[in-house]
């Protein structure tokens, strides 16, 4: 019997949020009566089917021999993370220009980046060329402090 | 066969007398070259990440630039396979099976040469189907209740299911996930709300392009944020490969190449399906009627040839079940869907007959398209080669700055921006544990069409659930989605009878 099986921790996970997913359901309103399935139904049918795929999936992985766990939390995945979240998290508050600079230049440095010549003319190249091409070439409009 | 009016074909021709139309399918082929060629991107990336640019475009020079993209991307992928062993796109990782064997004898040259030359003769016999199929089948398709557009996309929806690789149970999970997705929002027909959690960005529902671009861009950046595998392997020098010989090569596995390029439009046709699937297919069937000589898996170039015909042969054939029946064949249909509702036209069986002369248009510019994937391809190959080497450092900072602009320029809405990252994290996630991503997008497309067709069938049949079993279409449609449920599942025990046997255990 193997815990330790990336399926094992899918499957767990999938019954989970089935379960979580059925709970919201049974809260949606019902609406006006009429001829046809509520509202509720087909999120209720994809609840079940996760639940079904789920438990396929933990009861395969049990059988099985154990196997090595995806690693989802490697150091520089994490720091390039954190950094999107914060980079479009603040997005709408930050000048486009001066944002996409800042997250372009420390990503490349939580990547490893020490080229300064890389690591002075990428995040200026980045920030300036998508700006421009948005704001001049398809007249679509970016977030700038104005 | 419903042959085109002579003056929709003349109004469709006239698009490629636009010189911007021309400059938009080049931007488009080498935007195409450059996703499909860097392992980590991929051709409906680069179709997600341009779709939110085509919104100040006219509809030509639009679809110019995203079938530009579709074509050159599905062939670009076959590059870093060959050079590098490693598949740009799902799609040509079994091009690596030979190619890479080549390239390490050093006819690297010519298994990309191969390569474009089939891509384009792929391509080509799609189009050509596309052409001939597509109209009888819209037709046809007007024939269409509700019940048999639900048949359909549950049919899609499983195959999608089906094809995944490893597990039928996480092909089927992520469908479901996608599906859920699509539900969020107000419900078209009671007005209730569903997962809205009281923030009114939610009502109108999940916008599908700032998912499409987190599922497909951001959780792609997260995994080339890893630290990047050394690829030890030196090729020697390479030889030249004229391109006579190429098309000698071609012309002596004729049949080969038809059989792949037939293969690869059908499996386009099946709703839900892709180029990933049409490839191993087709390099199945090559191997299995292999001659005496032939050294598959060692540098054959037949190899190359089976997998990269299927391969762009899907384009034209994924387009089929797009135009006539608004359903999609693959993950980037999936995304034209989006590009063609911003021009405000609807994709369906009443397309064909009410837009003629765009769909004529459409014919063309895959056409054009291949033509510059050819170009491109064959003189721009060794520069292209050189995309495969751009470190992630800069790559992940690029990418991710265009999604987010991406992503909000859509709707000028920031609310666009969070989702696109929270969709990104949720496909990494997904990707890590080995749930395959193209089943959640043709989920959150095929979601609405299932859960609308179904309620709707119901309400016209007062709650008679044996409508979907008592109509031909849709009965025939149901019967063929079981049978393949009942050969998937077959096949995936008899794989997994091998596996133990072969692990003796």
């Amino acid at each position: 019997m193997a815990i330790r099986h990336p399926d094992t921790i899918a499957g767990a996970a999938l019954i989970a949020a089935a379960g979580a997913v059925a709970l919201l359901s049974l809260q949606v309103g019902r609406g006006p009566a009429m001829n046809t399935l509520p509202a509720n139904f087909f999120p209720l049918l994809c609840a079940g089917g996760l639940a079904l795929a789920g438990a396929a999936l933990l009861v395969s992985a049990l059988r099985s021999s154990a196997a090595p766990l995806p690693r989802i939390l490697e150091a520089r995945v994490v720091g390039v993370g954190l950094l999107m979240v914060l980079y479009f998290g603040t997005f709408e508050y930050m000048d486009f220009r001066l944002g996409a600079w800042l997250f372009s230049l420390l990503s490349m440095l939580v990547m490893g980046n020490r080229s300064i010549p890389q690591l002075i003319i990428v995040p200026l190249a980045v920030s300036l060329g998508i700006y421009v091409t948005f704001r001049h070439l398809f007249t679509i409009l970016l977030p700038v402090w104005t | 066969m419903d042959l085109i009016p002579l003056e929709d074909l003349l109004q469709g021709l006239a698009i490629l007398t636009d010189w911007r139309v021309h400059l938009f399918l080049l931007i488009g082929a080498v935007v195409g070259m450059i996703f499909g060629a860097a392992p980590g991107l991929t051709a409906p990336a680069g179709v997600a990440l341009f779709l939110p640019l085509t919104y100040d475009m006219g509809l030509d020079t639009s679809m110019a630039l995203l079938l530009g993209i579709y074509a050159s991307g599905y062939f670009a992928g076959s590059i870093p396979a060959i050079l590098i062993n490693t598949p740009g796109t799902p799609g040509n990782a079994a091009t690596a099976l030979d190619g890479f064997e080549m390239a390490k004898r050093g006819q690297g040259n010519r298994a990309i040469s191969t390569a474009v030359v089939s891509s384009f003769i792929g391509g080509l016999f799609s189009l050509v189907l596309l052409s001939t199929v597509a109209p009888s089948l819209a037709r046809f398709a007007l024939k269409f209740t509700s019940a048999e557009y639900f048949s359909v996309a549950l049919l899609g929806l499983v195959c999608v299911a089906g094809i995944s690789e490893g597990s039928l149970a996480k092909g089927i999970a992520a469908a479901l996930i996608g599906v859920l997705v699509s539900t969020v929002g107000l419900d078209p027909i009671s007005g209730v709300q569903r997962f809205t959690f009281g923030e009114p960005n939610l009502l109108g529902g999940i916008p599908i392009i700032p998912a499409l671009i987190g599922l497909f861009a951001i959780s792609e950046m997260l995994g080339k944020a890893r630290r990047e595998e050394v690829h030890a392997t030196v090729l020697p020098s390479e030889e030249e490969a004229p391109i006579r010989s190429v098309l000698m090569d071609h012309w002596r596995n004729r049949w080969l190449a038809l059989k792949s390029a037939a293969i690869g439009s059908f499996i386009g046709l099946l709703p839900g399906t892709g180029p990933a699937i049409a490839s191993w297919v087709s390099y199945s069937d090559a191997l299995r009627t292999r001659k005496p000589g032939d050294q598959f898996g060692k540098g054959e170039v037949k190899g190359v040839i089976s997998c990269e015909v299927a391969n762009n042969a899907v384009t034209g054939g994924a387009m089929i079940p797009l135009l006539t029946l608004g359903i999609p064949g693959d993950p980037v249909t999936a995304i034209l869907i989006g590009a063609l509702m911003i021009q405000g036209i609807e994709p369906g069986p009443f397309f064909m007959t009410q837009q003629t002369a765009l769909f004529v248009s459409i014919l063309f510019l895959l056409f054009v398209s291949n033509c510059w994937m050819v170009a491109l391809g064959l003189s721009a190959r060794q520069l292209a080669a050189k995309v495969v080497r751009i470190p992630g450092s800069i790559m992940v900072p690029t990418i991710t700055v265009m999604a987010s602009a991406g992503a909000f320029a859509i709707n000028n809405n920031p609310f666009d921006v969070i989702l696109t990252i929270l969709f990104g994290v949720v496909g990494y996630v997904l990707v890590q544990f080995r749930f395959p991503i193209a089943a959640v997008v043709l989920g959150i497309v095929l979601g609405p069409i299932l859960e609308q067709n179904l309620r709707n069938a119901l309400i016209g049949s007062s709650m008679d659930f044996t409508v979907f079993v008592t109509r031909p279409i849709s009965a025939v449609t149901l019967a063929a989605m079981v049978f393949l449920i009942v050969v998937w599942t077959r096949r995936k025990e008899d794989f997994g009878a091998e596996a133990r046997s072969a692990d003796g255990r």
